[in-house]
């Protein structure tokens, strides 16, 4: 069944039209006794298999035509025009009705395998999520273990740093425990997705501003690369709002007090298609690890794991991009920074404007570290 | 004390308080990934490894199987999160004398290496043992 994913459509469509030659040729060459028809069956299913709906219509009727054609100049007989008429209403519903089932069919198909990709997405998650809970809870095992035994001139010193461990194994517990409920919310179906009309601009606006206290504390600036006018874009929104918080919260999570945080959307020329990018100058990823990132975490099987910390949060968005057709970009350099990227379908900005508008100078919203207020 | 664990985990908070746990009875060095690991291991020959099993780059299979290529007596322990059988055998099978299941505790950990440490004792029947 993969083939119908590694088929293009005008060469599928161009296959069925070289079939349905073939038979229309050997309905003309054989005695018109001999019952041709069933065979036109042939190009209306390939067509609809590989081409969807309509072109399996397009064919249906486009058999009924070659073969009334044949029919009306062949037929030595020339029976009435209501003979014609009502053999060609007949086989042109035989052949609909062929289209349709088998659009049916194909549907069902991709159904089946947009559920499968949902489950094992749901397992993989199930696994990232358990992997992180032991770490995180064997940590706070051992450190409260270490605040009880602490004694001696060095004991304070040491207590504090664990605290700061038990802030930090507490911060990722949480963050484990919200991919957790995204993850519920796939299995409850609402992250099937459903691609509306978004306001890219607010929605990012609106992740930032529930990241608001973190940015602040980060030390970290963040600048937003937005064109002037409104973009909007046909994605899933809650996917969108995963999407951007991972990112955001990764790039803060993993660049230095004094970095920066770049959030863009730009227009690659001649595509109808916003690219959102969120661009850090943090620690990096080394370029072997790349892979590893985008590839998740124990979908290779071989005990190759992504980058520290790149855990759930960025496999979660890489598939929730992939599950509507887009990708998750990487691009990093270690030490210096990395940028993540995707692109999303536009939905009504014009082109031509989109693409004069940002690329040359970008019309840049603050600079300095973002508050909740100035959003 | 003089008994030298080294200990491998990509989490640094992890391996910073296992370190610490281990450290009062033990000489503790720390890698932070499987490379990191193996390097060390080419220098210098540990008493004990806690290794990984789930890392970036090199898995902890990789690393068992290399440090056991370069030292075959060096006894491992697993440290894994994933409560896996079939992993659990190949890292037997791959010649690591323990397997241990995150979250364990201070106490659990530092017996298992004091017990190991101290040289072949009398063989265990149990494949694998699970922590507490």
């Amino acid at each position: 069944m993969k083939l119908a994913k590694n088929v293009s459509r005008p060469a599928a469509f161009a296959a069925a039209l070289l079939v349905l030659s073939l038979v229309w040729t050997l309905d003309v060459i054989t005695p018109h006794q001999l019952n041709i028809v069933p065979l036109y069956l042939l190009p209306v299913g390939l067509a609809t298999w590989f081409c969807r709906g309509r072109w399996g219509y397009v064919m249906a009727v486009l058999c009924t035509a070659l073969w009334l054609w044949h029919d009306v100049a062949g037929n030595v007989l020339s029976p009435h025009w209501s003979v014609h008429t009502w053999n060609a209403v007949s086989h042109l519903s035989v052949f609909v009705l062929m289209a349709a089932m088998v659009e049916m069919i194909e549907r069902m198909r991709r159904l089946g395998e947009q559920e499968r990709e949902m489950s094992r997405l749901k397992s993989d998650l199930i696994s990232l999520v358990s992997h992180e809970f032991a770490n995180s809870l064997t940590t706070l095992k051992l450190t409260l273990t270490i605040l009880r035994e602490a004694t001696g001139p060095d004991a304070e010193a040491e207590r504090q740093k664990c605290y700061a461990i038990l802030d930090r194994a507490y911060a990722h517990l949480n963050d484990s425990v919200t991919n957790f409920l995204n993850l519920n919310r796939i299995e409850a179906g609402r992250f099937v997705p459903h691609p509306k009309t978004v306001h890219l601009r607010t929605l990012i606006h609106s992740v930032i501003s529930r990241m608001g206290p973190a940015i602040e504390e980060s030390g970290v600036a963040l600048r937003l690369d937005f064109p002037e006018h409104s973009v909007m874009v046909q994605t899933d929104p809650d996917a969108l709002t995963v999407i951007m918080s991972n990112l955001i919260g990764n790039a803060f999570k993993y660049t230095p007090p004094g970095g920066q945080v770049t959030v863009s959307i730009k227009f690659p020329d001649g595509v109808p298609f916003a690219r959102v990018a969120v661009e850090d100058t943090g620690i990096g990823i080394a370029t072997g690890d790349h892979a590893k990132v985008a590839s998740g975490f124990y979908r290779a099987e071989n005990g190759k794991s992504v980058a520290m910390g790149f855990g759930v949060g960025l496999k979660v968005s890489r598939d929730l991009l992939e599950s509507q057709g887009s990708s998750l970009e990487i691009e990093s350099t270690p030490g210096k920074g990395s940028k993540f990227s995707f692109r999303l379908p536009l939905q009504s900005a014009p082109l031509s404007a989109a693409a004069q508008a940002p690329s040359t100078a970008p019309p840049r919203l603050p600079e300095a570290p973002l508050h909740a207020d100035n959003l | 004390m003089g008994k030298t664990v080294l200990i491998v985990d990509d989490d640094p908070d992890l391996r910073h308080v296992l370190a610490a746990v281990l450290g009062t009875v033990f000489r503790v060095i720390q890698a932070s990934g499987g490379e990191e690991a193996v390097a060390f291991l080419r220098r210098s020959r540990p008493d004990m490894v806690l290794l990984d099993v789930t890392m970036p780059g090199m898995s902890g299979l990789e690393v068992l199987a290399e440090a056991k290529s370069l030292h075959p007596e060096l006894a491992v322990i697993m440290l894994t999160s994933r409560q896996d059988a079939d992993l659990a055998l190949k890292a037997l099978n791959l010649g690591a004398v323990e397997y241990v299941t995150k979250p364990f505790d201070a106490a659990y950990i530092r017996d298992e290496v004091a017990r190991l440490c101290s040289g072949p004792g009398p063989k265990d029947d149990r494949p694998w043992r699970i922590a507490p």
